[in-house]
C-alpha cells in the first residue's frame, strides 16, 4: 500500500510540474500593458517628457562639453552598433548634476549625470552603466512602469497634448521610481551581453559597483545623495553576476582610445 | 487470528446496502461542505481548510465509511487550498509592491486554476458516489484515507477502573 501511495504521489507531482512547465514556457496571458503603446508613441512621449524636464527642472540642465561629447559618442556608438536590430533611436544626454546616476526615459532617451562621469575611472565603466540602461530601453521597462502607475488612458491623454500637469508627473515618475528586481536583472543580463558583443569586459560593471559600494557603504548616505545605489539594489549579487559572466572563447577586450582623466579634468 | 505486526490489516469495506442513509449523507456532506466554505473562505482560502479539519474530527467517529470520505475530502482539498493561499499572497504582492507579473506567476496561476477545476469536478463526483454508498478512491488521497480509516488498530487493552480516594 505504501509503495502504491508513493507512486500516486509521484504521478500527481509530475502532473503538477508538467502543467506548470507547460504554462511557464508557453504563457497564455493577455498582452503586457506596455505593448498597447507603439514604439512611435513611446518616442513621442519620451520627447515630450525630456523637453518638459529640461525646460522646467533646474537640476536637470544639459551639460555642454565638446571633450565629453566626443568621448561619449565613442562609447555609445560602440554599444549601439553592437545592439543589432532595434526599433529605437537612442538619445544620450549628460546632465550637469552631481548625483552618481543614469536614468532611462521613454523612447530611447538616456540621461547620464555628471557625477557618474566624475566617479567612473574608465570609459569602460560608463559603457557598462549605459549598457545596463540600454537594457531598460530595449525591454520597455519605463513605459511598462508608467502604464502600470498611471493607466493607459492617462498616458494616451498626455500623448494627445494639453495636459502639462500630468506630463510633469509622468516625467517625475520616470525619473524617480525604482525598477523591480526582475527588471533590474533583465537589464543586467542584457547589459552584460551587450558589453561582450561590444568587446568590453563585463568586469567593468563589477569594478564600478565595488567602488561604489566601498565608497558609500552606509544606507543613509546613499539614500540622501546617491540615487544610483538606491534604485539599483542587491549590488553584491550583481557584482558576482558580472564577475562570473561566461566569456566566449578567444574574447579580447578592445580598450577605448580616450584620455579619460584629461576629459574629466575638462568638466 | 490477530494481525501480525508487519502486515497491515484492513477492515472489510462496507457494501452500499449495509450503509444507512444518515452515514451516506454525512459522507456526502464532507465534500459539499467544502464548496459552501469556499465562499466564506474568500479572499483567504484558509477558512475552508479549517472547516474541513473541524468536519473531519467531528464525523470521523461515526463510521469507517464516513471517516474515509471526510478524511479524503479534507486531504484532497489541502493542496488546492495551499496553492490558493500562495496565489492570494503572490497577487497581493504584485498589486501593492513593485513585483511584476512574470512567467513563473503565469505558470503558477494556470497550475492553480487547473488544480481547482480538478478538485471541483472530482469533489462533485465523490459527493455523488458517497451519497450512493460507494467507496470512491481519488488518486493518492483515496489510498491514504483508506489506509487510515480502515486500518485494524491494536485494541486498547488497558482498562480504566474507578478507584476509591486514597486514604491517609
Amino acid at each position: 500500500m505504501k509503495k502504491s501511495i508513493l507512486v500516486d504521489l509521484l504521478k500527481l507531482s509530475l502532473l503538477g510540474v508538467a502543467i506548470f512547465a507547460l504554462f511557464y514556457f508557453y504563457p497564455i496571458f493577455p498582452d503586457k500593458p506596455e505593448l498597447d503603446i507603439s514604439i512611435a508613441n513611446e518616442e513621442k512621449l519620451g520627447k515630450l517628457i525630456v523637453e518638459d524636464i529640461l525646460s522646467h527642472d533646474p537640476s536637470f540642465k544639459k551639460l555642454d562639453n565638446p571633450a565629453l561629447d566626443s568621448a561619449l559618442c565613442l562609447i555609445t556608438s560602440r554599444l549601439t552598433d553592437s545592439i543589432g536590430l532595434t526599433d529605437y533611436e537612442f538619445h544620450f544626454r549628460v546632465l550637469d548634476n552631481p548625483a552618481i546616476n543614469a536614468v532611462t526615459l521613454p523612447g530611447g532617451n538616456i540621461f547620464i549625470f555628471k557625477g557618474l562621469i566624475e566617479f567612473s575611472e574608465s570609459p569602460e565603466e560608463v559603457a557598462a552603466v549605459i549598457a545596463h540602461e540600454l537594457g531598460h530601453v530595449q525591454k520597455r521597462h519605463v513605459v511598462h512602469r508608467l502604464v502600470r502607475e498611471f493607466g493607459i488612458s492617462v498616458v494616451l491623454t498626455v500623448l494627445g497634448g494639453g495636459d502639462n500637469v500630468m506630463l510633469s508627473e509622468l516625467g517625475r515618475t520616470a525619473l524617480s521610481t525604482a525598477f523591480d528586481r526582475d527588471e533590474e536583472k533583465d537589464a543586467d543580463r542584457f547589459g552584460l551581453d551587450l558589453l561582450v558583443k561590444s568587446q568590453i569586459s563585463p568586469k567593468a560593471l563589477a569594478v564600478f559597483f565595488r567602488r561604489l559600494s566601498r565608497k558609500y557603504n552606509t544606507m543613509e548616505k546613499v539614500h540622501e545623495n546617491f540615487e544610483f545605489m538606491m534604485t539599483h539594489p542587491h549590488n553584491n549579487s550583481r557584482i558576482k553576476m558580472a564577475m562570473e559572466y561566461p566569456l566566449p572563447a578567444g574574447f579580447q577586450p578592445n580598450a577605448f582610445t580616450i584620455n579619460w582623466e584629461s576629459m574629466k579634468n575638462s568638466l | 487470528m490477530p494481525p501480525a505486526m508487519s502486515t497491515p490489516f484492513y477492515h472489510p469495506v462496507p457494501q452500499p446496502e449495509e450503509i444507512p442513509i444518515r452515514e451516506r449523507e454525512d459522507a456526502m456532506g464532507a465534500y459539499l461542505m467544502m464548496f459552501a466554505a469556499i465562499g466564506a473562505g474568500l479572499p483567504l482560502p484558509v477558512i475552508n481548510l479549517i472547516a474541513s479539519i473541524v468536519y473531519y474530527f467531528i464525523n470521523r467517529s461515526h463510521s469507517r465509511f464516513v471517516h474515509f470520505h471526510s478524511l479524503q475530502a479534507m486531504l484532497s482539498q489541502m493542496p488546492t487550498s495551499i496553492m490558493n493561499i500562495i496565489l492570494v499572497f503572490w497577487s497581493v504582492r504584485i498589486f501593492f509592491t513593485d513585483a511584476t507579473v512574470n512567467d513563473y506567476y503565469v505558470g503558477y496561476i494556470w497550475l492553480t486554476v487547473i488544480a481547482n477545476i480538478l478538485y471541483f469536478v472530482y469533489g462533485i463526483i465523490s459527493a455523488v458516489k458517497a451519497r450512493r454508498g460507494r467507496m470512491y478512491y481519488l488518486m493518492f488521497f483515496g489510498k491514504i484515507s483508506y489506509s487510515i480509516a480502515f486500518a485494524v488498530k491494536e485494541e486498547k487493552t488497558r482498562e480504566i477502573k474507578n478507584e476509591p480516594p486514597p486514604i491517609g
